[in-house]
């Protein structure tokens, strides 16, 4: 059992974009390619917090999608728990479906509106048929319902979706996650459709069930003050790659790379009468179809060099252990 | 791709679809029973020489596929060959004819669509309001009135009482070079009465094309930024809403030209104007195939340019395609489509199935064998999964479970044991059925056909068969487990189990469509003429059928004075009962309770209910007397409960302020009691006490209308519901396969429903009437083909939105396969939905029927409206002014078409997410 | 810098507001009172169903047929815009008052090309020729920064900031005396967020506008407001300069609110208000607050706290002072 639970190596994901009905089908024309995810690789501990973060259209959704095999690799490898399951056919996949687990971020989507929170709990229970009866199943549920603090759960059990409030529905969701005692869980966008009363108390919930359960959770968001609430690493994301990844405290207080300089400096704070030196930067992230040659980042860095826009910087250690995948930052870091 | 490209395939689609028409009319006339010569040799009037050279020219001696090439071939060059009746060509003849049509179609097309669209887009604006009421009744109206009603009603007002226009509208012989204005006054009116039938016939659809479409659009945000810049009400319905709306009401407006071809064809024949409509009609009469065969094509490929204009339209008014980029991002998986074909297990099945058509063709006799050992083949090579999966369902029974389930989910226990009992007996009613087609000369096909009629209830069970021994004692004894009536119950006992599990939702669904107006009296039309059905044999006085049971073309008999008083009597206090509640309502007095109300309704019901029970004892048909104690239950049911706290009520003196309202209802249930006796005395008593009394008068074979009107409502029932079982089966399947797999299989099944979408179904309808021996199977069938492809579209829209929210994705990631997400998630969140649209297209269905009933191709043995109206066609009765054989079936259909549409309306409003009130 | 003899542009006065639904008349707005000075950048923020956005709707006429105005005025430099006809309003609209959604993906018509809709705008509250219009709307688009050759593109193939900005430009067209803004950011990424917020306070500086900037994210107030009004269960729980609200909030609500407000520079324990929203059918008696009040007592739960302002910083708690 090593203590790696997931890992990563140059995953890649790339849609076709195909015009036109014959070249579907002829496969005649050659096709371009959006690259959603472009060669990532990942390490995450057992019992630790891992945060992806970025802008929308970085890729961090399609990350958690390829690991609970909801989208299919184009290149790369997975590994989960030292086993290669990234080969492995449907079936035999199975049983590691029991062993990773997800939430999603729409807390009224993510639950079908004509099944009891009963059944939504012991959906994953009964897929996987592995209760001896009907009684173990309703026991598992009940538990399930009070590790996520709805703590009377014959006032829950019995009732429909659409009678939750937005926060009960989201520990509804995560008690469906755990009812199957995962190793991993991958939230995606856990709070953003949450009022911030209520983010609160999800948030102390995921901390809880990894003290209690020692689970692994990989967090998909893009609001860092969050990350930093929860996470103990944190990688920021740009246009398919990671370019920066460490510890949270050095991510956020001191941020190496250009681009999390920039988020970082950028992100409002609820604080009055602070001197912050914002980098505002100009335009928006280019389209997935057409990525910048060289170092993805250099058309909107204000601190581009020559070399920036000919080569792909590789993700290097820093001394303070960090990885970043900048020159300019490589160059200052084995100065000092 | 932009324009050029999504253009460029549309035409190609187009393409296509006219070598698939082609193919479909070749099948038609070729392959189905009884190929063309043979019709050639049965046709008198050619000539043995002239069939001979026939036979020749079309080479329909050759093999098939030569006779295929030669049929496009002549059909491409426009050589549609000999019309048997006109000995001219056919090509000539119907072009000649479309211009005629088109001349007819274009005017009223245009000003149904102008009138259609101002309708649909008030009825959308001031929703909920009256206007929208007003709207949406004269829509569903005009959309339930078949055309060829309307007709007959204009020419027996305008032009046999009135005789302001002519009866027959025949292009006149005065050429147009030589006295232009006398030609046009003379078109204009002879055209006048049939443009006016078809343009109100076509007002519905497109009003509710565009008050759907606009309904939509109202609800987008952009909506809001318009009337936040100040625009005036207008201006934002006009000049922001309306553009918007255009764009899928150009595309659906051409989906249903086919309705305005349908409406033209009846016109045509009422009026005998010499379209293409006439000569499809004359076609059928002198079963003149060329004909058919020409007529059919030519009609396919207008419409096919038609949708072809539309995809123009559409594609110029939507800046969206004209402009943006459209790509398709396409995730191609290992080996995609075919990888999955290319499965050892599925390659296996399908060499296998490929092999028993292959012998089905050539040996038919031997083909049940051969599908008997690839069943058994198929199954050994599955036996692991199999018995997983049987042990996984016992599991389901183990005592700790049941005992669990009996605890506290008894509903599920319900529908566990039902399913069980299901299983069972389909299990052998498939052994049943592969012994007896197993066994050609014992058993046979005809055997399991009348097995297969005893579910439907017609015959008597289990069906007879000449053989003895031990081998027809263990099928007997089979039998009993595969009874039908045990497929009923255990069928039954599911839903009862289902619905108890959702009583919450079922009971504010219903509350819900009883809340609607239109969903009230939808409701109780529909409910009245089922009640007509299953009372028929106690209210139809004499035997439909019996010839002469009075003097042929008979008016109905004058009512005996006393007891048109006592109807006048009770019509009286019903409408005193009306007037008084609806100026209690208007003074908005209090409400009267629900509980009283409903004890009214179960009181009156018993009521009715102890009427019809001597009747139906007397008459002792089963039916009626199992229908008057049904009646009876309800009534008590709803009664009894009620009648309790309703006393209370009545002697508190808290009912002061709605007095009026009590008074009302009162009078209005006393009044319709009143009516039912009166008329039922009139209805069971005259005939027996005034021999010869007719209430509504005889046909040309005496026969007595009032009864052929009652016993007419079961067979169209019966063939709309069954044929709208069909629809709901093909289009929901269809639409679930298609919204779900989605990639190459949705295409290729959406380029198939677009196929039956632009092809016009009633055309295909009657051809196929006219070719195939008329039965009541063969018209189920017909209808439940050709009507499936709107539920397709609409279910496969919604499984697409369904198919992108989280759950599924959630029910993926937990590892649930792709079929358990089909049918635990997809299927429950759209059935709602098709139980709907099942509803709108049930009107759909019985107009068909009735149309084509009224072709003269329904069922000869069976009495129906439309073939009432065909009869009273074809012996003059219009011209004769026989108005009680003529219009009392037209009403009825009128009447059971607008309750259908209303309720179907009001349930379309309630489960259709788009519609749904915000 | 909200001083009181700055001209008023808009007063409401304790404004009462219903929606009928099926499953009841839900009580979204009641007794709101504030003002709006000229150039004045107020923030209103409160969690989902608070009744910002109704409020905001009300003032310009736009809420919806189930809505209803129980009680209260809206006085416009003087006149209550409640009583005036659908011409007057009309008038009113995008001329006095404009508005920037927050789905700005889905608030331009998809079939009309962006200068076309401002163009519209333009010409129904100012008789100004086709060409003129298009130079205004030119302008404008420029200077919030769009590249003028993408101006006769539609929607469609804009991207989300750059049609966010689009919106901002329409608002500005007509030179309106007051702006809503309802969430302008909430849809965006932080960094375009950062450019909205930024042409935002170049507004500001630039021009005398008076905007009503509606969020739910006290980061983005804290940034560009100069007073703030926290709303709750549809009353007004707080009003205040934005330094004081955030250095001295008086209201346990908005204690809570801020402190449970992640903030990327200061190191905060996660904080939460426990209990679920209320429900708006039948609100909790007293104030709306007290089932999930730390400090509630039995007075919060019978009697509803007035709005008390002393100087400038009104708060409405039985026991503001207590703590």
């Amino acid at each position: 059992m090593s203590d790696i639970i997931l890992e990563a190596r140059g995953i890649k994901k790339w849609f076709t974009v195909r015009s036109g009905l014959f070249s579907t089908i002829f496969k005649r024309t050659e096709p371009t390619y959006i690259r959603a995810v472009d060669g990532i690789d990942l390490k995450v501990k057992r019992g630790e917090i891992f945060c992806i973060a970025g802008e929308s259209g970085c890729g961090k959704t399609t990350i958690a999608r390829l690991i609970m095999r909801l989208e299919t690799l184009t290149e790369g490898e997975l590994w989960f728990d030292g086993d290669k399951i990234s080969d492995m056919s449907e079936s035999e996949f199975k049983k590691y479906r029991t062993r990773m687990q997800m939430i999603f971020q729409d807390p009224y989507g993510s639950l079908s509106n004509n099944m009891t929170v009963e059944d939504i709990i012991a959906e994953p229970l009964r897929i996987h048929n592995i209760c001896r009866d009907e009684c173990e199943v309703d026991e598992r549920v009940r538990s399930a319902l009070e590790d996520v603090g709805l703590n009377s759960p014959d006032e829950f059990v019995g009732r429909l979706p659409h009678e939750l409030s937005g926060g009960q529905r989201q520990r509804v969701a995560v008690a469906a996650a755990l009812v199957l005692n995962p190793d991993l869980l991958i939230a995606d966008e856990p709070v953003s459709m949450l009022d911030v009363s209520m983010r609160g108390q999800i948030l102390t919930l995921l901390l809880e069930l990894r003290a209690k359960k020692n689970i692994s959770i990989i967090i998909i968001t893009h609001n860092l003050a969050v990350a930093k609430q929860l996470a103990d690493r944190i990688a920021i994301a740009y246009l398919g790659k990671i370019v920066e990844r460490g510890e949270t405290k050095q991510i956020i207080d001191s941020p190496m790379h250009k681009y999390t300089k920039a988020l970082v400096s950028v992100v409002p704070v609820p604080e009055i009468g602070v001197e912050r030196n914002r980098i505002l930067l100009t335009g928006e992230t280019p389209n997935p179809i057409s990525i910048p040659s060289g170092c993805r980042f250099h058309t909107r860095c204000p601190f581009v060099g020559d070399e920036c826009s000919q080569k792909e910087p590789e993700l290097l250690k820093m001394s303070d252990g960090r990885e970043v995948a900048c020159f300019k930052a490589q160059v200052s870091d084995a100065a000092n | 791709m932009g324009l050029r490209g999504t253009l460029a395939k549309r035409v190609v689609q187009a393409i296509v679809t006219i070598f698939i028409a082609l193919a479909i009319d070749f099948i038609f006339f070729h392959m189905l029973p009884g190929d063309p010569a043979t019709f050639l040799a049965r046709n008198p009037n050619i000539p043995e020489a002239a069939q001979e050279q026939i036979i020749i020219a079309f080479g329909l001696d050759k093999p098939l596929p030569e006779q295929f090439f030669l049929f496009i071939v002549n059909f491409l060059t426009g050589n549609f060959g000999i019309s048997f009746r006109y000995q001219t060509d056919v090509g000539i003849l119907i072009l000649h004819r479309l211009l005629n049509t088109l001349l007819l179609i274009l005017p009223a097309t245009i000003a149904s669509i102008a009138i259609g669209i101002y309708i649909g887009k008030h009825s959308a604006w001031k929703r909920g309001e009256r206007a929208d009421a007003v709207g949406l009744i004269i829509s569903l109206l005009t959309y339930s009135i078949p055309s060829f009603f309307l007709s007959m009603f204009f020419i027996m007002l305008f032009a046999v009482n009135l005789g302001w226009f002519p009866i027959t509208a025949i292009i006149p012989n005065i050429d147009f070079v030589s006295n232009p204005l006398l030609f046009t006054y003379e078109i204009v009116r002879r055209l006048i009465l049939p443009w006016g039938v078809l343009t109100i016939a076509l007002i519905g659809v497109f009003a509710l094309i565009m008050r759907n479409a606009l309904l939509d659009v109202l609800s987008e945000d952009y909506m809001i930024t318009a009337k936040a810049k100040g625009r005036t009400e207008k201006d934002q319905l006009d000049k922001e809403a309306v553009p918007n709306a255009m764009i899928p009401v150009t595309t659906i407006i051409a989906l249903n030209l086919g309705a305005t071809v349908a409406g033209a064809l009846q016109v045509e024949v009422i009026f005998s104007y010499p379209g293409i409509g006439r000569l499809l009609w004359d076609g059928i009469l002198w079963r003149d195939y060329p004909v058919l065969q020409g007529t059919f094509f030519v009609i396919t490929v207008v419409m096919i340019f038609a949708n072809l204009a539309a995809d123009f339209l559409y594609y110029w008014l939507d800046p969206r395609i004209r402009v943006g980029t459209e790509f398709t991002l396409t995730d191609e998986k290992k080996g995609g489509f075919f990888g999955w074909f290319l499965r050892p297990f599925t390659y296996l099945t399908t060499v296998l199935l490929c092999l028993d058509i292959v012998i089905l063709l050539l040996a038919p006799s031997y083909a049940a064998l051969f599908l008997i050992s690839t069943l058994a083949i198929l199954v050994f090579v599955r036996r692991q999964d199999i018995l997983r999966f049987i042990w996984n369902r016992a599991k389901l029974y183990s005592p700790g479970n049941l005992t669990y389930l009996w605890t506290n989910h008894r509903p599920q226990l319900l529908i566990r044991l039902s399913q069980l009992v299901l299983t069972l007996n389909v299990l052998f009613v498939t052994i049943v059925m592969i012994v007896a087609l197993a066994m050609p000369n014992a058993y046979g096909l005809e055997w399991v056909l009348s097995w297969a009629t005893t579910f439907v209830g017609a015959s008597v069970f289990p069906p007879v068969s000449s053989l003895e021994g031990w081998l027809h004692v263990l099928m007997l004894s089979a039998s009993i487990i595969a009874h039908p009536l045990l497929t009923i119950t255990s069928l039954a006992g599911w839903l009862y189990g289902y619905f108890l599990n959702r009583q919450v939702q079922t009971i504010a669904m219903v509350r819900q469509i009883l809340g609607n107006k239109m969903g009230i009296v939808g409701a109780v039309t529909v409910s009245a003429f089922a009640a007509l059905a299953i009372f028929g044999d106690i209210l139809a006085p004499y035997d439909p059928t019996a010839h002469l049971t009075g003097t042929p073309r008979q008016p109905p008999t004058p009512l005996p004075l006393d007891q048109a008083a006592l109807l006048d009597v009770s019509l009286a206090i019903l409408v005193i009962g009306a007037v008084v509640w609806v100026y209690a309502s208007y003074r908005n007095r209090p409400n009267i309770s629900a509980s009283i109300q409903w004890a009214f309704i179960g009181a009156f019901l018993a009521y009715v209910a102890i009427l019809l029970l001597p009747h139906s004892l007397a008459r002792a048909s089963s039916l009626a007397t199992a229908g008057a104690f049904l009646l009876g239950g309800i009534g008590l049911a709803l009664a009894l409960p009620n009648l309790r706290s309703a006393l209370r009520e009545i002697t508190k003196s808290a009912l002061r302020p709605s007095l009026e309202r009590l008074i009302g209802l009162t009078m209005l249930t006393l009044g319709l009691a009143l009516l039912m006796t009166t008329s039922l005395w009139i209805i069971t008593g005259n005939p027996t006490s005034f021999p010869g009394f007719h209430l509504l008068g005889t046909d040309q074979l005496g026969r007595d209308v009032f009864s052929q009107l009652v016993i007419g409502v079961r067979i169209t029932l019966i063939i709309g519901l069954v044929a709208t079982m069909i629809t709901m089966f093909i289009g929901g399947m269809i639409g679930l396969l298609a919204g779900y797999y989605g990639g190459i299989a949705d295409s290729l099944l959406m380029r198939f429903t677009d196929i039956f979408f632009v092809i016009p179904g009633l055309v295909i309808m009657i051809i196929l009437g006219a070719i195939l021996p008329p039965s009541v199977y063969s018209l189920i069938i017909i209808i439940g083909i050709f009507s499936w492809p709107s539920t397709a579209r609409i279910v496969r829209g919604q499984v697409l939105t369904i198919k992108e929210r989280d759950y599924i994705e959630r029910a993926r990631a937990v590892g649930g396969s792709k079929s358990y997400i089909m049918f635990k998630h997809i299927l429950p969140a759209v059935a709602p939905l098709i139980v709907a649209n099942t509803v709108l297209v049930t009107a759909y269905a019985i107009l068909s029927e009735v149309v084509l009933d009224f072709f003269g191709l329904g069922d000869p043995t069976m009495v129906s409206w439309g073939t009432m109206l065909y009869q009273a066609f074809g012996s003059g009765a219009m011209t004769g002014n026989l108005w009680w054989w003529v219009f009392p079936p037209g009403i009825m259909v009128v009447l059971l078409l607008m309750g259908v549409s209303m309720l179907g309306y009001a349930m379309d409003e309630i489960a259709n997410p788009r519609l749904r009130r915000r | 810098m909200a001083d009181t003899k700055r001209e008023v542009f808009l007063e409401v006065k304790n404004l009462r507001i219903t929606y009928e639904t099926k499953q009841g008349k839900v009580k979204a707005a009641e007794n709101v009172s504030f003002r709006i000075h000229r150039g004045e950048f107020i923030g209103l923020s409160g969690e989902s169903g608070c009744g910002k956005t109704t409020t905001a709707l009300s003032l310009m006429h736009l809420l919806p047929k189930e809505g209803k105005v129980e009680e209260g005025v809206i006085l416009f430099k003087g006149e209550n815009i409640l009583d005036y006809d659908t011409k007057k309003v009309e008038a009113l609209r995008w001329r006095d008052i404009s508005m920037v959604f927050q789905g700005a993906m889905n608030a331009l018509n998809p079939v009309h090309k962006a200068i076309d809709q401002m163009i519209t705008a333009l010409r129904i509250h100012e008789d100004v020729t086709e060409q003129e219009a298009k130079e205004r709307s030119l302008e404008l688009i420029k200077s919030v920064g769009i590249d003028p050759a993408r101006a006769t593109s539609y929607p469609h193939e804009l991207s989300g900031g750059m049609k966010q900005r689009l919106m901002i430009a329409l608002a500005l067209v007509c030179h309106p005396s007051i702006i809503i803004a309802d969430e302008p950011t909430t849809a965006l990424d932080v960094m375009v967020q950062a450019q909205i917020l930024d042409l935002f306070n170049q507004l500001r500086d630039r021009t005398n506008l008076s905007v009503l900037l509606i969020t739910h994210d006290l980061s983005v107030l804290a940034e560009t407001c100069d007073r703030i009004i926290i709303m709750y269960a549809g009353r007004i729980v707080e009003t205040g300069r934005t330094d004081t609200i955030f250095t001295m909030p008086e209201h346990p609500y908005t204690k809570k609110l801020i402190s449970s407000f992640p903030s990327i520079l200061v190191d905060k324990e996660i904080d939460f208000i426990p209990g679920n929203p209320p429900d708006l059918i039948n609100p909790p008696s007293g104030c709306r607050f007290n089932p999930r009040c730390d400090f509630a007592v039995d007075r919060c739960r019978q009697e509803v706290p007035p709005l008390e302002c002393e100087n400038g910083h009104c708060v409405a708690c039985w026991r503001r002072h207590e703590f």
